[in-house]
């Protein structure tokens, strides 16, 4: 509305408009307010006048295009809309209020918001891609074996309740197995805590994982479809996964992930209301292909100490996909965002 | 504009309301304005300045919200909300690294101790939250004691699952009246008159026709008629969704103060058709829409409510009531438990 001449100092009363709450009372009542030259605001309200100097005003920043609340000691307060005027008032006299302008003038700038824009998508991928997972690779040798070991137990019997039934191999193949898998691997497993657990699944059919406190688990099923080196072959992979605390490592990089997007965005609330978890759940998805990439190498290397035919790992993967059912041409690019393993062909072919 | 008058309306007649409707200003792109430098500048102090962000989150749905002429005034500061968020921070680090060091009986204790403290904190942030709103340069008040919000919150509930569901109408009435009765503006208490019979009507309804969308599946699945199971499992999440406009409906509708009260009324459909399409949207564009379905969501909040003045705001004063600065308050701000009130 009214406005300054920039630069004048001499006689520049103005006015702008208000509604004025008076001290203790949720009244109202539009003003017009003054502010003169010397600095003083006055208006007349509820057949009164008052009048009270603009620097001892608290005025609250700009905010878009919302009111401002000024608070005048003992009288009460003061609601406009007139932000421009507000503005230039703090300035004209050197407000203390004058300190906090500069927020809402990067607020409505388009460039800045376009840079800082780029800033924010930037650091946001570099955190998601680079700084959770290094973090995580740091802070894991951190957490005590007490927590892998109930972790372990934890997803084991959650597993045990729901999918896993007691294994249907003779104690003379279990046997066997384990004494293979020692024979290979046995002198590269000191300071992991590995054990091999045997179940049948119908659940889960032919394959194999890793738990976070060095328990492998091979399901029955996986058994009897592949050979001995192929068993070898994704055991390599699965202590790749222990090697790498893999366990630990998903569980801190999945929890980074959501307080690092609560303390960002700071409205847990608001997160609640719009559904958001999609992009969450993908997130998740790529660091655990991350994590297969990584025991895919961890078992090349094992295998080549091993003395193992690293193509063993290969047809492994290629009958368990047979088994499962999925078709040889599945694996488009755009599937592998929506899988917790990277494309099975993909890592058929490092493996050839 | 004036709103006052110190001649109350006469008991004997009916008191005549003046409808004012609730306004929401706010626009997705200067929203998305001050979101992305909040983002900015929390990402570059390294978290520290998203308490500030917060209170400029906050400020701006605050007074952007209108009622006869007046916003609403969000008054805590950034170094408040800090001070919380850092004891919050202190308490979990020691509790996680104790978790290492002690007994799980020992850490069992704890858990009871915290769960304990829950129904503290829950009322911690009620009362921090409405200390720091104004209205007319009015604050609210809340006033909720330990034992109500442990039935409100956890007792209620609790019988609602064992009866599987027939007391969970008396426990949402419950939790509702618990956090508005507490609530005060200036020195008037706020009322509620939502009946149970409201809460059983709502929650009824939707039993009933998830009954029938079950019904629907299972005719579809013995016809192998996919798109009848289909509508049948699209009715069901409709139906989870109807919930909150419903609910909001009647809550609002038994909100009262000195006779001033609100008029719900907001449509189901069109509840569910910004809630689906804001969730597209935000999760399309990887959360950059965020702001933008934000303020849609409040206007929608906002055009839903009519204020029905009775003409005397005015005769309301501030409390006198020093209020004691509670050992705690801040770390309830930490846990949010916004239960809607004041949009």
């Amino acid at each position: 509305m009214a406005a300054f001449n920039t630069g004048q100092t001499t006689d520049m009363t103005q006015t702008f408009s208000a509604h004025f709450y008076p001290e203790g009372f949720a009244d109202s009542q539009t003003v017009m307010v003054l502010l003169d030259a010397s600095g003083w605001l006055s208006f007349q309200a509820f057949d009164k006048k008052y009048r009270c100097p603009f620097n001892r005003v608290t005025v609250s920043d700009r905010l878009g295009r919302s009111p401002r609340f000024l608070t005048l000691p003992e009288l009460g307060r003061l609601e406009t809309r007139d932000n421009d005027f507000v503005d230039m008032a703090l300035r004209h006299f050197g407000h203390q209020g004058e300190r906090t302008l500069w927020l809402p003038k990067l607020e409505r700038a388009p460039l800045w918001i376009l840079g800082l824009l780029i800033v924010v998508v930037v650091t946001g991928w570099a955190t998601y891609r680079h700084g959770i997972p290094a973090m995580a690779r740091v802070t894991a040798p951190l957490v005590p074996d007490k927590v892998r070991e109930l972790a372990g137990n934890e997803a084991l019997g959650w597993m045990e309740r729901g999918w896993l039934t007691p294994t249907q191999l003779s104690d003379e193949r279990q046997q066997e197995l384990r004494q293979t898998f020692d024979r290979h691997f046995g002198d590269q497993l000191t300071g992991l805590n590995v054990r091999v657990l045997f179940y049948s699944s119908d659940a889960f059919g032919a394959n194999a994982f890793a738990l976070p406190d060095g328990t492998l688990v091979f399901t029955d099923q996986f058994v009897e479809l592949v050979n001995e080196a192929e068993f070898l072959a994704v055991a390599a992979h699965e202590i790749g996964h222990v090697q790498h605390d893999h366990g630990i490592r998903g569980i801190i990089s999945s929890s980074a992930l959501v307080a690092a997007t609560l303390l960002i965005t700071g409205d847990s609330e608001a997160l609640s209301e719009i559904i958001v978890t999609a992009p969450y759940a993908l997130a998740q998805l790529s660091y655990s292909r991350d994590m297969e990439r990584e025991a895919d190498t961890a078992a090349m290397e094992l295998m080549l100490a091993a003395g193992l035919d690293r193509k063993a790992f290969a047809s492994a993967l290629q009958k368990m996909m047979d088994s499962h059912g999925a078709g040889g041409d599945g694996s488009r690019a755009w599937e592998e965002y929506l899988s917790s393993h990277p494309a099975t062909d993909e890592r058929i072919q490092r493996f050839e | 504009m004036t709103s006052q008058s110190l001649t109350d309306t006469p008991v004997t007649s009916r008191p005549s309301l003046k409808p004012i409707p609730v306004a929401f200003n706010g626009r997705g792109g200067e929203y998305f304005g001050i979101w992305i430098v909040n983002i900015a500048l929390t990402v570059l102090t390294l978290g520290i300045y998203s308490a500030w962000a917060k209170v400029r989150n906050k400020r701006y749905f605050y007074g952007n919200t209108d009622v006869a002429g007046a916003s609403f005034e969000y008054l805590a500061t950034g170094g408040q909300i800090l001070k919380g968020r850092l004891i919050a921070v202190a308490v979990f680090v020691a509790f996680s690294m104790m978790s290492s060091f002690i007994s799980p009986e020992v850490y069992g204790l704890f858990m009871l101790a915290f769960m304990a403290a829950m129904p503290w904190l829950i009322n911690a942030g009620l009362r921090f939250n409405a200390r720091y709103s104004a209205y007319r340069g009015v604050r609210f008040r809340f006033t909720g004691t330990y034992w109500a919000a442990c039935k409100a919150f956890f007792l209620y509930p609790l019988l609602g699952m064992i009866t599987l569901g027939i007391m969970m109408p008396h426990a949402m009435h419950y939790a509702a009246r618990y956090v508005v009765t507490n609530h005060a503006y200036g020195n008037k208490a706020f009322k509620f008159d939502a009946t149970v019979r409201q809460y059983q009507s709502v929650v009824l309804g939707l039993v009933i026709g998830i009954i029938a969308s079950i019904a629907l599946i299972a005719i579809g699945f013995s016809q192998v008629s996919i798109p009848l199971m289909l509508v049948g499992y699209l009715a069901i999440y409709g139906l989870s969704l109807a919930f909150k406009p419903l609910l909001f409906n009647v809550y609002w509708k038994g909100v009262n103060l000195e006779r001033n009260r609100f008029e719900a009324n907001m449509p189901v459909g069109r509840f569910i058709w910004v809630f689906i399409s804001n969730s597209i949207v935000v999760a399309l564009t990887l959360g950059l829409a965020f702001p933008w379905a934000q303020v849609r969501l409040a206007h929608l909040n906002a055009n839903s409510l009519t204020f029905l003045h009775a003409g005397n705001l005015g005769s309301i004063a501030a409390s006198q009531a020093k209020e004691m600065s509670a050992v705690g308050e801040e770390l309830g701000e930490v846990y949010d438990v916004d239960v809607g009130f004041g949009i």
